[in-house]
C-alpha cells in the first residue's frame, strides 16, 4: 500500500487505467460471453412472441408497455377524454372501455385491465401498480425459463461487479485520500477516470443480454428490419404488426407508426425514446424517471 | 453435372424490401435465389443478412455481372469473389446470363446479348469452361430477351442454347417470361424453341409479369404474372424436368399475399406434370 501511497501521480494514473480496463474487461468477459457458442443460434420464428420478445428486450417493463399497446388496440383501453394528471409529460390518461367478456379476453389480461375498473391511470404510473405488474408477471412466466439462456443472471451480475468495483473504486479512493491528507488538490484526472470507470461498472451491473441473447434479437430485428419503418395498412395483421414492431425495436418505432399509440402511452415518436434509454440502461428496472429512485423501487422481474 | 440435383420447388428471388414478409410466411417459400452482386465487397450488416438467409432458407445463386460472353475471357477478381459468396452460401447450383457485360474493358451496365454465331459460342465456352474451373459446383445460363440481333446469326437462339448445352456441359435457366418476350418480338413459337433446346438440361426457372411496351414487351420486373406468361410457364413445365422456379419481382411490389399467390400458381401447374410435390 505504501508503494500506491508514495506513487508519483501519471504513474499511478497508467496504474489505475490499467486496473479499470482489466477490471470492466473481465467483467464483461465473465457476464456477456458464457451465453453462446455451445447452443446452435435458435431459428428465427415465423411467428415470433411479441411478448417474448420484448422480455428479452427490455424486461418486464418492456412486456407492460405491449400489454397496454394490445389492449388499446383491442379498445379495451383508451384515452380518457378531457383526463390530465397535471404533467404532460406523463402521457395521456388511460382508462378502461366496457368490461370484455371473458371469452374475448385472457385471464392475464382481465387482471391488467382491472387496474383500471376503479380508476385511470396514465401509462407510466400503471406499469408502477403491484396489481399491473403482478399481471405482467402472468404474462411473462410462459417463455421466462426457456429466455434464461439470453439472459446475464441478476445473481452473477452482483457477484462479478461488486468485487470489481470495491477494487476500482476503492483503490481510487485510497490514493484520492492520500493526496488530500498530502495536501494535494490536482486530483482531477483521478475522479474523471473513478467516474469513467463507475459510469463501466453502472453498464456492466445492468446488462442484460448476455452474447447469446444479444445475437438472438440482432437476428430477430435483421431478420424484420422492415418492419421498423415500414407503413402498417390497415388490416387484419395490423395489430399484430404493431406489437411485433414494438417488441422489436421498441417506441421510437412504433411512434413512427402510430402517433396515437406514441401519445397515449406517452411517448415521443421524435425521440429516440426516453423510454426505450432508460429501459436498455435499467435493464429491468423502472424505466420512468431515469436511474435513481425508479429503480430502487422496482427491481428484479426477470 | 445436371443428375441428382435437389427439386427445390418455387420461390423468390430474394430482395431486401420483401425480408420481414419472407420470414413471416416462409412456409409459403420453397427457396430463394440470391443474386450475388448484392453481397459483393457488402458491408458487415448487409453480410449478416446473407447469414440469416443461409440459416433459414435453401438458396440458389445468381450472377448479374460475370460477362460470360465476353471475347476477352472473365474478370477474375470479380468471379474470385463470387465463388467465395457462392462456397459461404453452398447453393446446388448457381446462375449466370448468356450475355456481355463488358466489352474491351468497358462496363456496359447491363445484358447484352450475343451474335449467335460459332465464334461467340467459341467465347462463351471458354469462359464457362473458366469459371467451371474456378466454382465447382453445377452452373446453369440464362435466356436473355434480345430486342435487337447482334451481327449475322449463323443459327436460332434456340440451336445456340443447344450447342451450348452440348459443348459446355452446363444447365439451362430458362426465363419462361423472356422466352415469351422473345417470341413475341421475333415472330416463333415457343413449342418451336422447346423442342429445339436439350429439355432435360433445363434446372431453373423465371417467371415474371411481362409488361406491354408500345406494341411489344418488355421484361420490367415490376408487374403480376400475366396469361401469356403463365401459358408459356405451362408449356415449359410440361416439356422440361425443372428442379424448381424463381418468381423475379424486382420493383412495384404489391401486397406480399399476392406475391405468395403466384407462387402457389407456379406450383400447381409443376404439380401438375410431377415436377415438384404441391
Amino acid at each position: 500500500m505504501a508503494t500506491i501511497a508514495n506513487m508519483y501521480g501519471p504513474d499511478f494514473l497508467w496504474l489505475y487505467a490499467g486496473v479499470i480496463v482489466c477490471a470492466l474487461g473481465a467483467c464483461w468477459a465473465l457476464l456477456y460471453l458464457p451465453g453462446g457458442g455451445a447452443e446452435p443460434p435458435r431459428p428465427v420464428s415465423q411467428n415470433p412472441d411479441p411478448y417474448e420478445i420484448a422480455y428479452l428486450r427490455g424486461g418486464e417493463i418492456e412486456v407492460g408497455r405491449l400489454a397496454l399497446i394490445e389492449l388499446i388496440e383491442e379498445g379495451w383501453l383508451h384515452e380518457k377524454v378531457g383526463g390530465s394528471m397535471g404533467k404532460p409529460s406523463a402521457g395521456a390518461v388511460l382508462r378502461r372501455a366496457d368490461t370484455p367478456p371473458s371469452s374475448y379476453v385472457a385471464a392475464s389480461k382481465h387482471k391488467l385491465l382491472e387496474q383500471f375498473s376503479g380508476s385511470a391511470h396514465t401509462a407510466r404510473a400503471a406499469l408502477k401498480l403491484d396489481g399491473f405488474r403482478a399481471a405482467v408477471a402472468d404474462l411473462v412466466r410462459p417463455f421466462a425459463s426457456q429466455c434464461e439462456r439470453f439472459l446475464v443472471p441478476k445473481d452473477s451480475r452482483n457477484m462479478i461487479v461488486l468485487p470489481a468495483a470495491v477494487i476500482v473504486l476503492g483503490l481510487g479512493a485510497f490514493k484520492f485520500s492520500v493526496a488530500l491528507a498530502a495536501g494535494r488538490s490536482n486530483v482531477g484526472f483521478l475522479l474523471i477516470f473513478a467516474a469513467a470507470a463507475s459510469f463501466g461498472l453502472w453498464r456492466l451491473g445492468t446488462m442484460r443480454l448476455n452474447r447469446a441473447g444479444q445475437e438472438h434479437l440482432s437476428r430477430l430485428q435483421e431478420a424484420f428490419e422492415e418492419m421498423r419503418i415500414a407503413p402498417i395498412e390497415p388490416g387484419s395483421d395490423s395489430r399484430e404488426k404493431l406489437m411485433l414492431r414494438y417488441a422489436l425495436y421498441g417506441a421510437a418505432a412504433i411512434g413512427s407508426a402510430s402517433i396515437a399509440h406514441a401519445a397515449m402511452l406517452g411517448l415521443n415518436p421524435n425521440q429516440s425514446s426516453a423510454w426505450d434509454s432508460s429501459s436498455s440502461s435499467c435493464g429491468d428496472s423502472g424505466g420512468d424517471s431515469g436511474c435513481g429512485g425508479g429503480c430502487g423501487g422496482c427491481g428484479g422481474g426477470e | 453435372m445436371m443428375d441428382g440435383l435437389p427439386a427445390l420447388g418455387v420461390g423468390l428471388g430474394f430482395r431486401p424490401p420483401l425480408k420481414a414478409a419472407i420470414f413471416r410466411r416462409r412456409d409459403q417459400i420453397d427457396f430463394l435465389e440470391i443474386t450475388l452482386d448484392h453481397y459483393l465487397e457488402a458491408p458487415p450488416e448487409k453480410m449478416h443478412e446473407l447469414d440469416l438467409l443461409i440459416e433459414h432458407f435453401p438458396l440458389v445463386a445468381h450472377g448479374l455481372d460475370l460477362s460470360l460472353g465476353s471475347a476477352e475471357g472473365l474478370d477474375q477478381r470479380y468471379l474470385d469473389q463470387i465463388a467465395a459468396l457462392i462456397e459461404k452460401m453452398d447453393p446446388p447450383w448457381w446462375s449466370e446470363h448468356v450475355a456481355f457485360t463488358r466489352a474491351g474493358g468497358v462496363e456496359i451496365g447491363h445484358l447484352a446479348p450475343l451474335p449467335f454465331t460459332e465464334e461467340a459460342l467459341d467465347a462463351l465456352c471458354r469462359n464457362i469452361e473458366t469459371a467451371q474451373r474456378t466454382i465447382p459446383r453445377p452452373l446453369i445460363v440464362e435466356n436473355i430477351t434480345y430486342p435487337l440481333a447482334l451481327g449475322a446469326a449463323e443459327m436460332s437462339e434456340a440451336a445456340f442454347l443447344a450447342k451450348l448445352g452440348e459443348r459446355s456441359g452446363c444447365g439451362l435457366l430458362l426465363d419462361a417470361t423472356n422466352l415469351f418476350i422473345n417470341s413475341e418480338r421475333w415472330g416463333y413459337d415457343p413449342a418451336e424453341f422447346l423442342a429445339t433446346i436439350p429439355c432435360e438440361g433445363v434446372v431453373q426457372l423465371h417467371f415474371v409479369g411481362a409488361e406491354r411496351s408500345g406494341d411489344g414487351w418488355a421484361d420490367s420486373h415490376r408487374r403480376p404474372v400475366n396469361e401469356e406468361v403463365w401459358q408459356v410457364l405451362e408449356r415449359v413445365l410440361a416439356s422440361c424436368p425443372a428442379k424448381g422456379a424463381i418468381l423475379e419481382r424486382d420493383a412495384d411490389f404489391p401486397q406480399f399475399d399476392d406475391l405468395l399467390g403466384e407462387l402457389q400458381r407456379a406450383r400447381e401447374i409443376g404439380g401438375r406434370y410431377g415436377r415438384w410435390e404441391t
